[in-house]
């Protein structure tokens, strides 16, 4: 066959460890993996959320230990598989807020990585602060795609929060036969 | 002489089937004249043929692998267990894969020892527990995972579930050492919570092996986390590169 038909493919293979540093050790997460136009999943779920941790006594890690086995076919390297993550805290009342949104390009590199997603929220105003302290309520994002593009973020005030940690090993299918180094 | 037969003489002979899952035509044949055929450096004793079970078997054949799969080898040990308030434990493991992939050597599942904290210590609970599997495939969707139960004395003595942890094994070749972080699941009211401590069934999974290494259906599952286990994993990987399989970076 031909190498010049062989289309390059991309596994991602891993886990979502856990997250930490978040006000509440009640969490849990949305997440989904966004690729480019010329991107196509074969194999795999792309989108998902994980456990709720509910632990009760304070640990320095949530975890939710989820499983990330997906495999892409791709005819362009631009749009490389981004992970994107939204962390939600449970109060003492059973009110649900967002905690943080992150996002994470995965390595081009083949390998086995440890990878920390750092999370920010959107603080708001006068109005907002005083909905999240007496309600806890959070300002949340109406156009949720800002969190992975790079555009119309001026003037925006976040709030740092916590992280989530993957662990993921990236292996990849015949690049080299069209000229790619990875 | 069949070589499946449990009576023939030498009984220590590997079978024929044994180790191969490759060609048989590609066997390396040894050359040479057989020295045990030979006159004078096998001199006829008489009564010889009384040791011959005692005969050192023939060294294996050297066994090429077949190439339309690529093999995985992980070895390794499940090293000791970090729990609080928890003084006894057991564990047991399971490696899934997908359908495609098949276990040529190696124990799918094991239990451990029950391993019990040193007396007046809150240290960790060591069982040191090796394993040892080759897998193959020819399609990477579904790479082989850990999943591990812990399993724990109650205050009656009575065995629970103290924690759940899955992971892949690594794609990289080479030595890694892991640290799984333990789960297990929370009753859905302090009442079934309290009855259940009180009859020794707490909340479990039916099948932890089939659905924690499924990635849909956790949401809203509720979950308590604690504990962790370290493993440490050697993996060596054969005809990843014939595949056209980049698993390393070249850097």
């Amino acid at each position: 066959m031909d190498s010049v038909f062989r289309t390059p493919q991309v596994h991602v293979i891993g886990e979502i460890i856990g997250a930490s540093g978040f006000a509440s050790t009640k969490v849990y997460a949305r997440w989904r993996m966004n690729v480019g136009h010329d991107w196509r999943l074969l194999s795999g779920i792309d989108n998902g959320e994980t456990f709720y941790d509910c632990t009760e006594h304070v640990e320095d890690i949530s975890v939710f230990e989820h499983p990330l086995d997906l495999h892409y076919a791709c005819k362009t390297i631009s749009g490389w598989p981004k992970f994107d993550v939204e962390v939600w805290t449970v109060d003492t009342h059973g009110r649900h807020s967002i905690a943080g949104y992150g996002c994470l390009t995965l390595p081009m590199s083949p390998g086995q990585y440890e990878l920390d997603v750092l999370l920010w929220r959107p603080e708001g105003g006068i109005y907002e602060k005083l909905t999240s302290f007496f309600l806890s309520a959070n300002p949340e994002l109406v156009h949720k795609n800002m969190v992975i593009s790079g555009n119309d973020r001026f003037g925006l005030q976040t709030i740092s929060t916590g992280k989530v940690m993957l662990r993921v090993g990236v292996i990849v299918k015949d690049f080299n036969l069209h000229g790619v180094l990875m | 002489m069949d070589q499946t037969d449990p009576n023939r003489p030498n009984r220590f002979l590997p079978k024929k089937d044994d180790f191969v899952y490759g060609d048989s035509s590609t066997y390396f044949q040894p050359q040479g004249p057989d020295v045990t055929q030979h006159p004078i450096l096998q001199p006829e004793i008489p009564g010889q043929e009384l040791f011959d079970i005692y005969k050192r078997p023939p060294s294996p054949k050297l066994i090429l692998p077949d190439d339309s799969y690529f093999y995985i080898n992980v070895s390794g040990q499940i090293e000791y267990a970090d729990f609080q308030g928890v003084d006894s434990l057991f564990m047991k493991y399971d490696f899934v894969a997908g359908p495609e992939w098949q276990i040529i050597y190696g124990q799918k599942s094991g239990g451990s020892q029950t391993a019990y904290k040193a007396r007046g210590s809150n240290r960790r609970l060591v069982w040191n527990f090796p394993f040892n599997l080759g897998f193959r495939s020819t399609n990477l969707k579904g790479w082989p995972q850990l999943i591990i139960t812990c399993i724990g004395g109650d205050f009656l003595g009575r065995e629970v579930i103290k924690g759940y942890g899955n992971g892949h094994i690594p794609t990289q070749p080479g030595r890694h050492e892991r640290t799984l972080y333990m789960y297990r699941p929370k009753s859905s009211s302090i009442l079934v919570n309290f009855i259940g401590a009180l009859k020794g069934k707490l909340a479990e999974l039916i099948d932890p092996p089939s659905t924690l290494g499924m990635a849909d259906g956790r949401e809203v599952t509720r979950m308590e986390s604690g504990g962790s286990v370290k493993i440490v994993f050697q993996v060596s990987q054969t005809n990843m590169e014939k595949f056209g399989y980049s698993v390393k970076s070249i850097s």
